[in-house]
């Protein structure tokens, strides 16, 4: 929508004037990734002293109370964390620090999530394959209140949505049901699990299904099974652990 | 190696342009001299790069979907075939055993993994920058659990089924086997049946992929023989 045209016209000298506003949360377990994007910060005078690195989604809200954090970059990927809990945490984060700029860095084109990043009201989506140019831009747009409004997502990850599409926030309990379900548990287990009737997990089923546009079974489960490829080796058992 | 001691240019493969970045930015912080002269997001344009250069060293990512990982590591081969003095080292996030353990074959590639820690990255990656060949501590754990899973399998066929295995993978047939061994053909092939039932392979294919994997190599039985 908006990059293409300005990103030439903005240049990182254009924040070097900000004032040291804070800390940036990065939470991000790839350690090269880490490096390119404190080194994208240093441009912006965020130096590596003020440069929080968090491997697990777990210890950010420890970081966020005791630190003065003015920007959060977080993948939704991590080492034995599924990209719901990533959606919990950014829900969480949002309600609880609504002020503060979130910028998704994700390698995840699912276009799914990408809806329910958008439904959470998260403008700035960075996807690792664009360009450096695209992650500036989105770290200005972070700090320039004029910009704030404006949809940071990229040209790639705009040809993934459609017009006509609703966006609804999945609710938490809908994110459970999900989770359990796509580990592998029929509806009736989930049931005993979560202490619930089994109507009572049918129902956000078929509601989370209905926020996700999933038609049926079949859609729900390849699309889990999507989802975990891409996730694939960030899973637990991945072997390296 | 003298040669590397005086060429400090490093290329960087990397689709993502934050980890072509991050790893232009990680090895600049150790300050070793060394220096990223090219970043290439496709292997196509390394290529293209690398004939009119004098690199000696490249890293690369490697990750993504199954079958990209598949090519590229492909591609990551034939670059060690067209530049016998070229250091690859190769960030894996994979952990597909056999196309790790086909990279880590070659001399001059080596291997880290993007799950290690902080410390352990810069450490294997600065001895790598010294000339060493590294294979990073969990990859190398991986290698270690394949080779005694495999172990552990012959470990419970008897003698005679053992024998029988190598014969075949000489290229023997049962009858000849039978013959050779003075049993009935129906002995042999209840010895092969009862081995591959142990080793938990269900056809010749995979009894073959099996005995490859755990080095019972044909070669090694024509030596014994004689």
């Amino acid at each position: 929508m908006v990059i293409s045209g300005k990103i030439n016209q903005l240049q990182p000298k254009s924040l070097s004037g900000i004032p040291h506003v804070g800390e940036v949360l990065i939470r991000e377990s790839c350690v090269m990734i880490q490096a390119g994007i404190r080194s994208i910060l240093a441009q912006y005078a965020f130096h590596d002293e003020c440069c929080l690195g968090v491997s697990t989604i777990h210890d950010m809200p420890l970081m966020m109370a005791t630190h003065k954090v003015a920007l959060i970059i977080m993948e939704l990927n991590g080492k034995g964390e599924s990209v719901f809990d990533s959606l919990r945490m950014i829900d969480y984060l949002r309600r609880g620090w609504p002020s503060i700029p979130l910028i998704v860095c994700t390698a995840l084109t699912d276009p799914r999530i990408l809806k329910q990043l958008l439904a959470l009201e998260v403008n700035n989506i960075y996807f690792k394959q664009d360009l450096l140019s695209t992650f500036s831009l989105h770290i200005l747009r972070a700090f320039c209140p004029s910009m704030k409004n404006e949809m940071g997502i990229s040209p790639h990850s705009i040809s993934l949505l459609r017009d006509d599409d609703v966006l609804l926030v999945l609710s938490k309990r809908e994110i459970t049901v999900l989770e359990c379900l796509l580990a592998g548990n029929s509806v009736t287990r989930v049931a005993q699990l979560l202490k619930r009737d089994v109507r009572t997990v049918s129902s956000q089923k078929r509601s989370a299904m209905l926020k996700l546009g999933l038609r049926n079974d079949y859609a729900l489960y390849s699309w889990g099974s999507e989802l975990a490829l891409q996730g694939r080796f960030w899973a637990k058992d991945s072997g390296y652990e | 190696m003298s040669d590397v001691a005086l060429n400090k240019h490093i290329a960087i493969l990397a689709k993502k342009p934050l980890m072509g970045l991050g790893i232009q930015q990680f090895i600049q912080d150790l300050q070793l001299g060394f220096q990223c002269v090219l970043v290439a997001s496709s292997f196509l344009s390394l290529q293209k790069e690398l004939i009119a250069s004098d690199i000696l060293l490249t890293v690369v990512e490697l990750n993504g979907t199954a079958e990209e990982v598949h090519t590229l590591g492909n591609q990551i081969l034939s670059l060690s075939d067209n530049y016998p003095d070229m250091n690859i080292i190769v960030y894996a996030e994979c952990c597909d055993i056999t196309l790790l353990s086909l990279l880590y074959y070659k001399q001059k590639i080596s291997l880290i993994a993007q799950g290690d820690s902080l410390k352990q990255i810069r450490q294997d990656l600065e001895q790598w920058l010294m000339g060493s060949k590294v294979c990073s501590a969990s990859i190398a754990l991986h290698f270690e659990r394949a080779r005694t899973q495999i172990n552990s399998g012959l470990q419970v066929l008897t003698r005679t089924e053992r024998r029988i295995l190598q014969n075949l993978l000489a290229g023997l047939s049962l009858t000849e086997i039978a013959s050779l061994s003075h049993r009935s053909v129906k002995t042999v092939s209840a010895h092969k049946c009862n081995s591959m039932r142990k080793l938990g392979v269900c056809n010749d294919l995979e009894l073959f992929h099996f005995s490859q994997k755990s080095g019972l190599l044909p070669s090694r039985v024509i030596k014994n023989k004689r």
